[in-house]
């Protein structure tokens, strides 16, 4: 087994014209809760399609336990993408039988009692449910594999902050603690509490890559603040503390 | 691929079963409307016949309609499960199974063929249930007698063998055609539903042309050279065999032509919105 689990050498991906990654070298370790923070736009979605194998690089490599993105690293890797990736015709028994059939890591009853906590039946169709229930159970079968990589785009961009709690309770709870959870959010607040690790995404380039902890400890600055100072844009007519509204005079 | 199989055709019967059954259900429809003797009705009972005919006719339009409508209905399900479950959100869960793009075509080829496989012989079951009867198997038997009578047994045998075959051959580049051009079309930035249809276009077009300028001569030298030998008395055997081995490589060829650039498609230049 790898010690590094996830190993990024220049890596790039053009659209185009437009560079949505520049040569990113990252190396991250298994064991560890790691947070991918970036402005949007800033790659973090277009690197873990990298990962999971859904875009190709147009430069450098990217390994994921030792082998390029394929079929093995795939069957280690549960992805939570941004969006609902259901088939319409599918009911939740369905998305579980089908998750056990492709996934030797996928904890059923695990996974039926987290959706009996939801109050989701099998015979549910998934089309019927709501937008926060679909969310929910998407995270439900991502979370119930014993995965040696979660890449977990944006899961609480959007939701409320009840369901906020939820799904990082459901993260912290059911992660494989053998295995490494990515997290990509520009929430940072509500995710600093959980991290080991933070990497910052500025343009398709990373701007800080550290343990939490020295990072705080160096800077003397939460996550947050930290964020906040590397990717402050001012806003037309000057910073709102003390600023004069532009209208006025 | 088994298993991705499993999930095509699951998705498949949760549709086609109540369409089947409805196709069967109208066939036994028409076909007692079609028994009631409405001729021998009561004199005084015009209205009733009256009434009898326009729902016999009813009946009938109906059954046409979901005949032609559950291969329409076939026709929309192939492309739209490899259009939403490849190329727009299921793509995210597809891709990210740990198996090999070859499978996921593979399967999504062989279901598509199931389904209309199902739906030919379905549709034929419902044509019996309506149409059976002691003097259509007597027609039928005739046929049958009069082709073995004119031909060797043998040949007729062979000849409905290997036609079942090339039946079944001939869907594969079929709908792999269809999957070569929502490819394609997933390559456009904008307006990709668009470009697939354009591409569909482009394709046939490329094709027509490459086979009149190319292909069209050597099958017609094949045919002269053929006529020929048929008046040479030839070994029907032989002919059959010929006409099954051209027809099957010409399968072969197409398939081969829209089978690997849609896999290296999705396997290099996959970018799902």
């Amino acid at each position: 087994m790898e010690d590094n689990l996830i190993v990024c050498t220049d890596l790039s991906k053009r659209f185009g014209v437009q560079k949505a990654l520049d040569c990113v070298n990252l190396t991250i370790g298994r064991g560890r809760i790691v947070g991918l923070l970036g402005p949007n736009g800033s790659g973090k979605t277009t690197w873990i399609k990298l990962l999971c194998g859904l875009l190709q690089p147009t430069g450098g490599s990217v390994t994921i336990d030792g082998e390029a993105p394929g079929v093995h690293t795939k069957s280690v890797i549960s992805y939570l993408p941004d969006r609902m990736y259901f088939a319409d015709w599918m009911v939740a028994g369905d998305l579980l039988d089908y998750f056990e059939d492709f996934y030797k890591d996928f904890d059923r009853q695990r996974a039926e009692k987290m959706c009996e906590a939801l109050g989701i039946r099998a015979k549910d169709r998934i089309k019927s449910m709501s937008k926060g229930t679909k969310e929910k159970l998407q995270l439900v079968v991502v979370m119930s594999r014993q995965a040696q990589l979660y890449l977990l785009d944006e899961p609480i961009a959007g939701v409320d902050p009840a369901a906020r709690d939820y799904i990082l309770g459901t993260i912290l709870t059911n992660y494989n603690p053998q295995g490494t959870v990515v997290i990509s959010t520009h929430l940072i607040a509500d995710v600093e509490k959980i991290l080991d690790e933070v990497v910052f995404l500025k343009e398709g380039q990373i701007v800080c890559h550290d343990a939490v902890d020295h990072l705080r400890e160096a800077t003397g600055k939460s996550v947050d603040a930290l964020f906040r100072e590397i990717f402050r844009t001012a806003p037309y007519g000057g910073d709102f503390t003390g600023g004069e509204n532009t209208w006025e005079g | 691929m088994g298993r991705l199989m499993k999930y095509e055709l699951r998705s498949a019967m949760k549709l086609f079963l109540p369409l089947w059954l409805a196709v069967l259900v109208l066939a036994g429809i028409n076909r007692l409307t079609f028994n009631s003797n409405m001729l021998d009705m009561p004199n005084g009972n015009a209205a009733a016949f009256r009434f009898l005919e326009w729902l016999s006719g009813i009946a009938m339009f109906l059954f046409v309609v979901a005949i032609m409508g559950v291969f329409v209905v076939a026709l929309i399900f192939v492309i739209q499960r490899f259009y939403q479950g490849l190329l727009k959100d299921e793509g995210y869960l597809t891709f990210t199974l740990p198996v090999r793009t070859d499978s996921i075509l593979w399967a999504k080829t062989f279901s598509a063929m199931i389904l209309i496989a199902a739906s030919v012989v379905v549709c034929l079951a419902a044509v019996l249930i309506l149409g059976a009867s002691r003097e259509l198997w007597k027609n039928l038997a005739w046929g049958w007698q009069w082709l073995m009578k004119y031909s060797g047994r043998g040949d007729v045998i062979l000849a409905c063998i290997l036609g079942f075959i090339l039946a079944i051959a001939a869907m594969i580049p079929s709908v792999q055609y269809l999957y070569l051009s929502m490819s394609i079309g997933h390559l456009a930035q904008k307006h990709r539903a668009a470009a697939s249809v354009g591409a569909f276009v482009g394709i046939d077009i490329l094709l027509n042309l490459v086979s009149s300028l190319a292909l069209s001569p050597i099958l017609n030298r094949m045919m002269e050279s053929g006529i020929v030998w048929w008046d040479r008395d030839p070994d029907v055997t032989a002919v059959i065999w010929l006409i099954f081995g051209v027809l099957l490589a010409i399968c072969l060829i197409q398939t081969v032509i829209f089978y690997f650039p849609t896999r290296y498609i999705l396997n290099r230049h996959l970018n799902l919105e």
